[in-house]
């Protein structure tokens, strides 16, 4: 397939280096503004393959529609957080949640797709933290979009090389004795990291423990215990 | 990969680290993507393996400095940009090299889009009822 990697997307990669476009370029590089010509280019060909996929009958507007909107308002982090919550709150649900994610998770009704979910729980001595260093493969069923942080080169080589200076960076001190895994997400296998429960939430509720736990947790740059008590118990 | 170089693609992580864009920047991003996960979870056959290794390759082929533009301070619609335009090309090649759609047929379509001729219209319900 001699064609596969040249038609057409060498002028977008390679646009800081000199545009084979011929168009007039007044202005800095692809900043969202409509009338960037790199912006239109990509805008034409991702048009231009929905219309000849649609054409051929392989996919559905409908369906690319429900899948926008979803990501955009219905799948955040908090289908993870729901996880969590069951996962803290019935130790049975947690104990299949680390054997056999896939399974455990099918007692929920947000649809997992196709992706193998593998879920690394936090104790005191044990920190969990996700990358994917070739990509930026991501639990997307679980969490919903990636962050752009997690997209970065820096975070995706980083977190590998100096996990605790990454760490640290998003507020995350660890003892010196602690265990720190990385779980690179580069097989077909998603992570994500169950946090530990913060002290003094015994009373709480699963609905009330879910809002508890955030997305930047699930992926492990924070550690929910180590923010202040939550407000609800203090004007308790 | 420079010292310099490498200080930069930290500071670029920096500047992002406290910003929260959970959405797509973008409406072709959103398009790419809902693209794929459709091909994915409806299509007949989609190789998700394969789609991963050519953003991989699309990934190893964005030139650093690309993440860390001389041009103006990094955005998070750069960054993303970058990363949308890598799932593109992932998608394109797949697409490609499955034989399911010809750089040909790619390119001339792109191009009727491009100068108008097709707009973004003809994805809305309902229009056109003579269109699959």
């Amino acid at each position: 397939m001699s064609d596969g990697h040249g038609h057409g997307r060498d002028d977008e990669h390679g646009h800081r280096n000199g545009d084979e476009n011929g168009h007039e370029h007044g202005h800095g590089h692809g900043h969202g503004d409509d009338h960037d010509p790199d912006h239109d280019a990509i805008q034409s060909r991702v048009r231009a393959l929905q219309s000849l996929l649609l054409e051929k009958g392989i996919v559905s507007t409908d369906a690319i529609d429900e899948v926008i909107s979803s990501y955009e308002e219905d799948i955040g982090p908090i289908n993870g957080a729901r996880v969590v919550a069951r996962a803290w709150t019935d130790s049975a649900f947690k104990t299949r949640l680390l054997d056999d994610a896939d399974e455990a998770l099918a007692e929920f009704d947000f649809e997992i797709g196709a992706q193998h979910i593998e879920v690394k729980e936090n104790t005191s001595e044990v920190h969990n933290v996700v990358v994917c260093t070739l990509c930026s493969c991501y639990p997307w069923s679980l969490l919903g979009l990636p962050p752009t942080w997690y997209k970065t080169p820096a975070y995706r080589s980083r977190t590998v090389r100096e996990p605790r200076a990454v760490l640290s960076e998003f507020g995350v001190e660890l003892d010196e004795d602690a265990e720190v895994n990385v779980w690179d997400s580069s097989s077909e296998i998603r992570y994500m990291v169950l946090p530990q429960r913060p002290d003094g939430t015994a009373e709480y509720t699963e609905d009330e423990l879910a809002e508890l736990v955030t997305r930047n947790a699930m992926i492990g740059v924070e550690r929910l215990g180590s923010t202040e008590p939550p407000e609800a118990l203090a004007d308790d | 990969m420079t010292d310099e170089m490498k200080a930069d693609l930290d500071a670029v992580f920096e500047d992002l680290l406290g910003h929260e864009t959970p959405t797509f920047a973008e409406p072709w991003q959103a398009r790419a993507f809902a693209l794929t996960v459709v091909l994915y979870d409806e299509g007949d056959g989609f190789d998700w393996t394969a789609f991963q290794q050519r953003l991989i390759d699309a990934v190893d082929d964005t030139a650093p400095e690309a993440y860390a533009p001389a041009d103006g301070d990094p955005t998070d619609a750069e960054a993303e940009r970058i990363y949308y335009e890598q799932w593109c090309e992932a998608l394109e090649r797949l697409l490609v090299e499955e034989a399911v759609i010809t750089p040909d047929e790619l390119d001339a379509r792109a191009g009727e889009f491009a100068a108008g001729v097709r707009t973004a219209e003809e994805f809305v319900e309902g229009d056109r009822g003579h269109h699959r």
